[in-house]
């Protein structure tokens, strides 16, 4: 029996959800586990499992021949399974899995109800005040601070003992349980501040690991491709995007797309919007 | 070549998974 396409809608938007949700129990779990005592709390920090610790730590040690502390070889191990995905569809590690991103969308959300919005429909502009969304011109020149940011930790870590990011990290504000720091509280404060005025601010502006996997969304041979003879710029694409790409229809394969497919999940044409591979 | 969107989050889940292991055969992986 064939499955309609109204049977399907929306269900891939709720399998993402369900990812999202257990790869933020997962980092939640892997904080946990360095504060309880005995066994669980062997192995390596909390840093270890993160895959950019694994990017300064490897461009220290190809650097200067020395690894970062608190970085052990576990962070290659998680690197590597980062930029596989990323191999092979893009930014997709942003859009699924990354932790970080979840708790901006949850933040967003938050924000969207504090603000009035009782109920978001689905391919509608939000009409609540908040999140909202910086001037083109400013947003388009505020998106290029990441690769800033990866330039500066990159070069940080050539200097550095620990990791740069270690200080400032939102994802260690968020899941160690170390707020050992004022630092690091105000680093968790402007973090959730930030995501609910405006949406995915880290990802879009600041997060060095998103930089670096840019180059991904180019050569990955897993796509999001429009049919534009189809396609009616109904903008629906646009209002659902969660990094808010401008021009949807044209700028589909932008280095920003974290291939959430939700343009492909909100769009009200059959085949306009579909997921190709080559 | 069309896939099916459902198959995407299989995908990327296997990548990880495939990946991540690879890295631990190569020794990636902290000494006990």
């Amino acid at each position: 029996m064939t499955t309609t396409r109204s049977e399907n809608q929306h269900q891939l938007s709720k399998i993402r959800r369900l990812m999202q949700g257990f790869f933020v129990a997962g980092t939640f779990l892997i904080g946990l586990r360095h504060m309880l005592p005995g066994e669980s709390s062997r192995g390596g920090a909390f840093d270890a499992f993160c895959p950019f610790g694994g990017v300064e730590t490897l461009w220290a040690y190809v650097t200067t021949g020395q690894t970062l502390k608190t970085t052990n070889l576990l962070n290659f191990s998680v690197l590597l399974a980062v930029l596989g995905v990323s191999l092979i569809a893009g930014r997709a590690f942003c859009g699924w899995m990354c932790p970080i991103g979840t708790l901006q969308d949850m933040f967003a959300g938050w924000a969207r109800r504090l603000s009035g919005e009782k109920r978001q429909i689905r391919g509608k502009r939000s009409k609540a005040r908040f999140p909202t969304e910086f001037p083109p011109r400013v947003d388009k020149w505020l998106r290029y601070l990441k690769y800033l940011v990866l330039a500066i930790i990159l070069i940080a870590s050539t200097m550095s003992v620990y990791p740069p990011l270690h200080d400032i990290c939102p994802a260690r504000a968020l899941f160690s349980f170390q707020l050992t720091t004022p630092l690091l509280v105000s680093v968790l404060l402007i973090f959730i501040v930030t995501s609910m005025l405006v949406k995915r601010f880290w990802c879009k502006y600041l997060c060095p690991m998103g930089a670096l996997l840019v180059v991904f969304n180019k050569i990955s041979p897993l796509r999001v491709v429009i049919d534009r003879d189809r396609c009616t710029h109904c903008n629906r694409c646009e209002a659902e995007c969660p990094v808010d790409i401008p021009g949807i229809p044209e700028n589909i394969r932008s280095a920003e797309c974290v291939r959430c497919l939700e343009c492909l999940e909100t769009c009200a044409v059959a085949d306009a919007v579909t997921l190709r591979l080559g | 070549m069309k896939i099916d969107k459902f198959l995407f989050p299989v995908i990327i889940l296997a990548a990880l998974v495939i990946f991540m292991v690879i890295g631990i055969i190569l020794g990636f992986a902290p000494a006990h």
